[in-house]
């Protein structure tokens, strides 16, 4: 019993060492895994923010009948499961389906796709609570002192870029952790669609569990990074 | 030409009239005070004026162009500039806040901060320039929003309550500042204020308004010594308002009977009518009855409150009556005393408005 609790540990920490080792060798299989899953997950939070800044700002400017069932059904999508967005994205980009003429299906872009999906929600729904949270008049005080409707948009942008990159952070961080979307919709191909997450499941199925703790670590790390430079730029700019 | 014309605009909220049709106009280097209760639409009328606000009728018509056809309403927002009670100022330091509006007309970065360097040592804020404008105290805060609309030099200032959220000593020495200012500067301004002693130190003429509606629209003097109605009277503090019927009078004199008294003004009035009249508390006195004065009304001190460094003296002249009289403190008589309240028919003040 004890030697397999060694044996047990050993290979965990045979695993750690081999990890590292594939990190700072510059393994090529690691890195293209890495830079995939950046690209693929900083496009679609990034597609989320063009889209979802100023629908949340038009959620939360205008008033409409409907308009607390849309923010509801936003809301919402704050709990979308991942593989529910994978499975229907895979029926809809099938051959046959009706998006099957764009030829999507396991490529980087029905990653993307899949990722700005799962993020929107979040940054429309942290869009419009902050600029809810401004105060009314600050939009009479800009058009009085001058300001066109641009600059406006350009100010309350600026009046609100704390939260705004906490939107970003959020969808950032819901993203690049999920798996079920990502495999469904990408099919983990190696040098293409395969990202942190669908690696680990494959390496650790496989028995890998070096390499699949490697990926974990810079998963691990990565998250931190862009979470702690996202927070550095925030606290730049929080009152003290 | 009218610096500002703005004729019958009105405002709707919530298919609810919030401002019935109201015109105002105001000359070049002018000053009109918009006064009134809380909830009277004051700050509305301003912001419809402004521009700020979308009105339901009427038209705006700035140094003879019509707004909205002949002038666009960003020229008219950069050519004029508004201070709310709250300062709302922008993340960012104060120089940033004073030199926004600036900024946003495009001008360039060393004019921007010549002219925003000059208005913070106007305003005595130049050592908050690096400051951020979230860490200001209310005066502070105030100042700087005053320093970047006059930045910005404009042809018309609105000011909607600028000083209502400050202690008093910050207010008093803020007014009489940018009261210094706007002498120098002759600036139009629309000021809205509940403050009617604000409205006198700093406008020349002054818009009564009370319920979304505009009463009266003269000079300070004229308003407060001279109001239409009996509510123009009770919104600028009138208290001595009662009603009489016109008696014959003597020559141009017309008598007024009230609560057994006779009382004489210098005013017209048909025989027998009931009339609402106003004695102007500032001009009645305390003193010995004798047959020089026209008016004398006789009655006991009912209560004496210490204002400042005068005294508010009630005498009741009459069942239920009560007028009150202005004194200075080390004369107030004692309570209960008997005393004569003496005025000139000039004193009294017929309503041109009359209640129906």
């Amino acid at each position: 019993m004890a030697s397999a609790t060694w044996d047990y540990w050993s290979e965990i920490g045979k695993g750690f060492i081999d990890a590292v080792l594939l990190l700072v060798t510059f393994d090529p299989e690691t890195w293209s895994i890495i830079r995939q899953s950046v690209l693929i997950s900083t496009s679609g939070t990034l597609a989320a923010l063009v889209v979802g800044v100023p629908m949340g700002a038009w959620i939360a400017l205008s008033s409409f009948r409907g308009r607390g069932l849309l923010l509801t059904t936003f809301n919402t999508g704050f709990g979308l499961p991942p593989v529910v967005v994978g499975l229907l994205m895979s029926i809809l980009l099938l051959r046959h389906g009706p998006l099957g003429w764009l030829n999507l299906r396991f490529t980087p872009a029905a990653m993307m796709i899949a990722q700005f999906i799962l993020s929107v929600p979040i940054v429309i729904n942290l869009t419009a609570v902050a600029i809810q949270q401004l105060n009314p008049k600050l939009w009479m005080q800009m058009r009085g002192l001058g300001a066109s409707q641009y600059q406006m948009l350009w100010l309350i942008g600026r009046e609100i870029r704390l939260p705004l990159i906490g939107a970003y952070m959020a969808g950032f961080g819901a993203v690049i952790s999920e798996v079920g979307a990502s495999q469904m919709v990408g099919g983990n191909l190696p040098g293409s669609t395969r990202v942190l997450t669908t690696a680990i499941v494959m390496e650790t199925g496989m028995g890998h569990y070096d390499r699949a703790m490697a990926y974990g670590i810079v998963l691990l790390m990565l998250v931190a990074a862009v979470v702690g430079l996202l927070t550095w730029f925030q606290q730049q700019d929080a009152p003290p | 030409m009218a610096m500002l014309h703005a004729e019958n605009i009105s405002v709707r909220r919530g298919g609810r009239l919030t401002l019935a049709p109201c015109s105002l106009s105001i000359e070049a280097g002018e000053r009109l005070a918009v006064y009134g209760p809380n909830g009277a639409g004051k700050s509305t009328l301003l912001q419809a004026a402004a521009d700020l606000l979308p009105i339901a009728t009427g038209s705006i018509v700035f140094r003879g162009m019509a707004l909205g056809t002949e002038l666009a309403q960003l020229d008219y927002h950069r050519r004029t500039a508004a201070v709310f009670q709250e300062p709302l100022l922008l993340r960012g330091t104060v120089r940033h806040n004073v030199e926004l509006g600036l900024k946003l007309r495009g001008v360039g970065a060393e004019e921007r901060g010549r002219r925003a360097t000059r208005w913070m040592e106007r305003l005595r804020i130049t050592h908050l320039a690096d400051r951020p404008a979230s860490l200001l105290s209310g005066g502070e805060a105030q100042r700087t929003s005053l320093a970047r609309a006059l930045v910005l030099e404009p042809e018309m200032l609105f000011l909607d309550e600028p000083f209502s959220a400050l202690d008093a000593p910050t207010r008093r020495r803020l007014l009489s500042e940018l009261a210094e200012i706007l002498d120098e500067r002759r600036i139009a301004t629309l000021f809205v204020t509940h403050d009617l002693d604000e409205a006198a130190e700093l406008c020349d003429r002054c818009l009564v308004l009370d319920a979304g509606h505009s009463l009266q629209q003269d000079d300070m003097t004229t308003v407060i010594e001279r109001p239409l109605s009996r509510r123009v009277a009770e919104i600028v503090g009138a208290a001595n308002v009662f009603d009489g019927v016109v008696a014959p009078g003597n020559g141009s004199k017309v008598a007024i009977e009230w609560s057994g008294h006779r009382i004489q003004s210098s005013l017209a009035g048909r025989a027998g009518a009931k009339v609402t009249f106003m004695l102007r508390e500032e001009r009645l006195r305390l003193g010995t009855p004798s047959a020089d004065n026209i008016n004398q009304l006789r009655g006991r001190v009912q209560q004496v409150r210490r204002r400042g460094a005068k005294s508010l003296v009630a005498v009741r002249v009459g069942n239920p009556h009560s007028v009150l009289v202005w004194c200075e403190s080390g004369e107030q008589p004692d309570l209960n005393q008997e005393v004569a309240i003496l005025f000139s028919p000039e004193a009294v003040w017929i309503f041109p408005q009359q209640p129906p």
